[in-house]
């Protein structure tokens, strides 16, 4: 091979026959445990506008999107998860449809990982959406339906068990928010639960990185307006009012009201004035400790309730998580799923807004999940819809669920196994009536190949016997034709 | 007309260097005045002929584009250089791109690409506070609007400064009026002073500039490459402007030091820290009726040290201190030119 030939794309992967037979049943069985379940199909286009998916992750995945110009200058990318397509489906097409719905979906998705060793940069997600329905019942259903999806195929393997680990971003962010600190405090806190999960070394990283975005240093607090800290509180927003509100001002404060700026300033004041830095270094040691709880889901509500009466917590919050360990038992799915509840489990994705979860193949927690899944009630609004609708969803990475089941052959397509005929000309002359024959045997449901070809009949019979061939028929010139049957 | 630029994107005009100048907008006049003060007078038949020449350098023709233009005609290679302005290239330029910058700082078409909100956000005063604003959007269900003609940039930007919920409103109009009109929250636009922001009710935030701008000079790297009689032309083109620009720095400074001999002279100047020069003073003697030894020194010193300079001669009894300006300064060899090369090469080799 010259050197200059153009190789397959690192990440990327070449299927054959036996793969595609292997996914595909595999993958019509989850379509099928789907559509029982209520979820119709949808499939989205594969390229989207770029802007969709930066308005769902943020900057932070732009290096992990296949992005590009489209000829007519238009910036697009490859779906890296089929979520912000879902929504702008819902979004575009059926808004006024009756609530909740529930959509499946299935095909390829493109993530660029910097480091191309083990990582597919291709691979297959299939998943299901439902939109509408902000119960913790409808939490439940999803955690079920893909949990079920996975273990009715790992099951076949005999390793019964599999792992369920769950978290919950609305509780702690509930709990969190009681230290008053401001919104970006909060979303800097849960987008970084991983990290202070690791106890002391990871709430360093994290008060670093408040002290850079100016949470913890009070210079940001300067202000064009200076509001002597002596005047009441009350006296100050009359000055302010009265500098805001005169005839004729409207149009010069853009498209914001007086009282939003007001209250903002005032808020932002009080937050420079008050030492409410050190309200954020609690909620940091708060949600450091609280990242580090995790086991069964009895036992850490328990342990989370002590924590958070420590800190002089409202611990109601923790009521949804009984919730949920409730509806869990109705569906009885502990006895075949381990169940766990991580406080620290959290995607690093800030749309997530209420219970996530991931599904491991047994206790194999290093390994990255097999599925994921979560509540992202905001999303809808951040893409563009126009109210709030809840909506949660999960994603099962196919590649990797098969690569935990048994190698062994798939079970092949029952037209194959009935066997193929080959049928070989002995010339030109020939060749008419090997074309009839052929398609005699199409239309009984056998697949034919014709193939002009020189090998002795010994070789023949032992490539046949190789490649699933059932019969080889000779025609000759004179018309005559000679069948042999090879078992 | 079009013939004639067919002709020349077609190569026929052989290994004519193409250089694209700015036909439009506020870098047209200033481009002009500029060359002609390299020793690099454009010259066309009549104002409006969208081609011309440097009658001082042969093998060129200049190709009058629109300003915005400019980037896109030298990537795709109708131009092999060109003028803009490098707020303007670094928003139309292509990713892993054929064109790369020869002289970032041309030193005219100054002006900074900055971020300006209605100013009675008394609330509002840095990107913190901003970043705050468009959190509080998306918790609300607000867009967060952007007017701007600098999309790319301007998305970066706020990208990296952590804000993601907000929407850019392309906008070409004069877009100071976009936040009173009530079509967008904020804008990122170009400004020379501040002056058309304040005008309109708008303030900058204390780290709200985007990127400070300049004019600057673009080439096509692969045609470069490619076509080694274009270099030519582009060296003595890069020479006359980093020779002029060199010279705008430098002054040469001449006085007439006493002393008792050329080494006392130099120990003495070696002994004031201003006095040495960008390689060291040339001294030679004086003759004159005076019974005191006097010895004429020559340096060349940064043109903002004038002052300092001036006084350390007079801390050695210096006299007639002539300060002359120069029209180019030329160094040993261009390190505009020696720079291209290694582009080049670099270019060719990825």
């Amino acid at each position: 091979m010259a050197d200059n030939f153009p190789q397959r794309l690192p990440g990327m992967k070449d299927l054959y026959s036996f793969d595609i037979t292997l996914h595909g049943n595999i993958l019509d069985n989850i379509k099928e445990f789907l559509t029982l379940n209520g979820f119709r199909r949808i499939e989205p286009p594969i390229l989207e506008k770029t802007e969709l998916f930066l308005r769902k992750f943020g900057s932070d995945v732009a290096p992990e999107l296949y992005t590009f110009h489209e000829p007519g200058g238009q910036k697009v990318s490859l779906r890296p998860e089929f979520t912000p397509s879902v929504v702008r489906m819902f979004i575009t097409e059926s808004p006024a449809e009756r609530l909740p719905i529930r959509v499946q979906y299935a095909g390829p998705v493109f993530r660029y990982e910097p480091d191309d060793s083990g990582f597919n940069r291709q691979f297959t997600q299939v998943g299901g959406e439902l939109i509408g329905d902000s119960s913790s019942l409808a939490d439940v259903e999803i955690v079920y339906v893909a949990t079920r999806t996975i273990s009715n195929e790992i099951s076949k393997t005999g390793q019964v068990f599999i792992q369920l680990t769950l978290g919950h971003i609305g509780v702690v962010k509930k709990l969190i928010e009681q230290f008053l600190i401001p919104q970006r405090g909060t979303d800097l806190i849960l987008g970084n639960l991983g990290r202070l999960k690791e106890g002391t070394q990871g709430k360093l990283v994290v008060m670093e990185l408040a002290n850079h975005s100016g949470l913890l240093n009070s210079s940001s607090s300067n202000n064009d307006f200076d509001v002597p800290t002596s005047s009441a509180k009350g006296d100050a927003e009359h000055q302010l009012r009265k500098r805001l509100t005169h005839p004729g001002i409207e149009n010069r404060l853009g498209r914001r009201s007086a009282d939003e700026i007001i209250e903002r300033f005032l808020r932002k004041q009080e937050f420079s004035n008050s030492n409410k830095t050190s309200h954020l270094e609690e909620a940091l040691n708060f949600a450091s400790e609280l990242a580090q709880i995790n086991g069964k889901i009895a036992d850490v509500i328990c342990e989370a309730e002590a924590l958070a009466r420590n800190y002089n917590l409202d611990s109601t919050p923790l009521n949804e998580i009984e919730e949920i360990n409730r509806g869990l038992s109705l569906y009885g799915l502990e006895s075949s799923v381990n169940v766990s509840f991580d406080f620290g489990l959290q995607r690093g994705i800030d749309y997530y807004s209420g219970i996530v979860f991931e599904i491991h193949p047994n206790s194999e927690s290093q390994y990255p999940p097999l599925a994921r899944g979560g509540r992202y009630d905001g999303l809808i609004n951040a893409l563009g819809g126009e109210s709030q609708v809840p909506a949660l969803g999960f994603a099962i990475n196919l590649e990797k669920l098969v690569s935990f089941l048994p190698s062994e052959n798939p079970e092949i397509d029952p037209k194959s196994s009935l066997g193929r005929v080959l049928i070989i000309p002995e010339g030109f002359h020939s060749y008419q009536q090997c074309f009839k024959l052929a398609e005699e045997f199409r239309n009984k449901g056998k697949i034919t190949e014709i193939t002009l070809t020189e090998f002795s009949e010994e070789s023949l019979k032992e490539i046949a016997v190789n490649s699933g061939i059932e019969t080889i028929i000779w025609v000759n010139d004179d018309g005559t034709n000679k069948y042999i049957t090879i078992g | 007309m079009m013939e004639q630029i067919n002709t020349l994107q077609s190569g026929n005009l052989g290994s004519a260097l193409r250089l694209a100048l700015p036909s439009d907008g506020e870098l047209h006049g200033p481009t002009m005045n500029f060359m002609e003060l390299c020793g690099l007078s454009v010259q066309r038949a009549n104002p409006r002929r969208y081609t011309g020449s440097l009658p001082s350098v042969p093998g060129v023709v200049t190709l009058f584009q629109r300003a915005t233009d400019i980037p896109a005609k030298v990537e795709e290679g109708s131009a092999d250089i060109g003028i803009v302005g490098l707020d303007r290239f670094m928003e139309f330029k292509r990713d892993q791109g054929e064109t790369s910058v020869l002289m970032q700082d041309l030193d005219f078409g100054k002006c900074e690409l900055v971020l300006g909100v209605p100013d009675l956000w008394i609330d509002v005063t840095t990107l913190n506070d901003l970043s705050d604003l468009a959190t509080e959007f998306k918790g609300l269900g607000k867009e967060f609007r952007v007017a701007t003609k600098f999309p790319r940039l301007t998305e970066q930007f706020l990208y990296s400064h952590n804000i993601q919920h907000f929407t850019i409103v392309l906008s070409s109009g004069s877009l100071e009026a976009a936040p009173t009109m009530g079509y967008a929250d904020l804008i990122a636009d170009l400004s020379a002073s501040g002056s058309t922001l304040r005008e309109n009710g708008l303030k900058t935030l204390d780290d709200g500039g985007i990127l400070a701008s300049q004019a600057c000079l673009i080439g096509n790297l692969r045609i470069l490459g490619s076509e080694p009689s274009r270099l030519s032309p582009v060296k003595h083109i890069l020479e006359n402007i980093e020779g002029y620009l060199r010279a705008q720095e430098y002054s040469t400074i001449t006085a007439n030091v006493p002393g008792d001999s050329p080494k006392d002279v130099a120990s003495k100047m070696l002994s004031q820290p201003h006095l040495l020069g960008i390689q060291g003073p040339t001294i030679a003697p004086v003759f004159s009726n005076s019974s005191e030894d006097w010895f004429s020194v020559t340096i060349l010193v940064k043109s903002s040290q004038i002052p300092e300079v001036v006084e350390s001669f007079r801390n050695l009894n210096g006299n007639g201190i002539a300060v002359s300006r120069h029209q180019y300064l030329f160094q040993r060899e261009s390190d505009a030119y020696q720079s291209l090369i290694v582009k080049i090469k670099d270019w060719q080799i990825a």
